[in-house]
């Protein structure tokens, strides 16, 4: 009896093969989980992050993977990283702004824990990180993209605290703004073939998410979750990759919530 | 009047025993400065007293609340 011939199932090419992607705050966290499931789905990648350590993290995960570290609030060192990772992959189609910071600060301080100097600084850092240079990165890669005709996305990391969250003031003004942005962006750049999408995560099971709430705070959050649990930072990074397939999905928000409503 | 306990237990959305005479800011992962907001106007309601910046900052225990509300003819 001769031994039929191995089954050779057909090479179905990963899905974003000849794709370009800028990821900015990629060296840990939800980023770092974007970079993986991208380069896993084939595309190209570059990583913008402060971070050099991480950044060399990525590199020896991934040696194709271009990193260029840079503070992303300085505008210019921005665009001049957005031009070496646009050079390096020979265009771009896919940016994803995910760089940001969580930090917590109460309109009213009744302990006096804060000075009223310190929360107005606070406000100004979380609005520089999380929306000035969410703003100002785009339109570097925009441009940049306009000029050579290329057709992509823009994927923001928004979150549902956009809604409101007691203690957030400025990070929920900044994921508001990412939602303005993208309506907006989806508009604007919509005729060029670029679409504009917001992934807004719930509570994601990431280190910042340990350091942004105690113990007590994440279980009694997890409670909140009709899923009874956080996501896993892959499920925020399967929604960025779903955003960057579907070419119809524009100017919206898309939720990773488990269903959680603020 | 409800004990000192009974109102921060409600506040701090514990069991009256979970406020022990120890309890504070820092054991209380709970108790974080928002729920202190929370606290103060529950205790102005709770015992008619008004509170002042100074006595809010320095409520950050059982006992130094207990101390501040017998200061002011309160038996907690
Ligand atoms: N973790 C969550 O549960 C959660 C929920 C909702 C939204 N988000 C959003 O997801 C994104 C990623 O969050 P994360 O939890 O992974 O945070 P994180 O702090 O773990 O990672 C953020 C990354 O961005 C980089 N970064 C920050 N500021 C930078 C700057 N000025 N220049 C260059 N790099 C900078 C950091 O070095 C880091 O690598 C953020 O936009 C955050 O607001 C996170």
């Amino acid at each position: 009896m001769t031994t039929p011939p191995p089954t050779v199932a057909p090479a179905v090419p990963p899905p974003l093969e000849g794709r370009r992607a800028l990821v900015t705050g990629g060296a840990q966290g939800l980023g770092r989980a974007i970079v993986d499931r991208l380069t896993a789905a084939g595309a190209a990648l570059a990583v913008l992050d402060r971070d050099t350590a991480g950044l060399e993290a990525v590199r020896a995960d991934h040696p194709a993977v271009v990193t260029v570290p840079v503070d992303l609030t300085d505008a210019d060192a921005a665009d001049a990283a957005v031009g070496t990772a646009f050079d390096a992959l020979d265009g771009l189609d896919i940016l994803v702004n995910n760089a940001g910071l969580i930090r917590n600060a109460p309109l009213v301080d009744l302990l006096r824990r804060t000075t009223r100097a310190e929360r107005l600084a606070l406000w100004d850092t979380v609005i520089a990180t999380n929306l000035t240079a969410v703003h100002a990165v785009t339109m570097s890669v925009a441009e940049r993209m306009a000029r050579r005709r290329l057709k992509g996305v823009i994927v923001s990391i928004g979150s549902i605290c956009a809604r409101g969250n007691p203690g957030q003031s400025a990070y929920a003004a900044a994921k508001a703004g990412i939602e303005a942005l993208t309506a907006t962006w989806a508009r604007e750049l919509g005729p060029l073939g670029i679409r504009a999408v917001c992934v807004a995560p719930g509570f994601a099971d990431t280190p910042s998410t340990h350091a942004a709430l105690t113990g007590a705070r994440v279980a009694e959050v997890a409670g909140e979750v009709p899923l009874r649990r956080l996501g896993t930072a892959d499920e925020v990074a399967l929604a960025v990759q779903q955003a960057i397939e579907n070419g119809y999905i524009n100017g919206t928000v898309l939720r990773v919530d488990g269903g959680l409503v603020m | 009047m409800p004990t000192l306990r009974s109102v921060m237990s409600q506040v701090l959305r514990l069991p009256v025993d979970a406020i022990d005479d120890d309890a504070s800011m820092r054991t209380l992962p709970q108790w974080d400065s928002l729920k202190h907001m929370d606290l103060i106007v529950s205790l102005e309601e709770a015992y008619g007293l008004t509170l002042d910046g100074d006595e809010i900052a320095a409520m950050t225990s059982y006992g130094a609340i207990a101390a501040v509300l017998r200061r002011k003819g309160v038996t907690p």
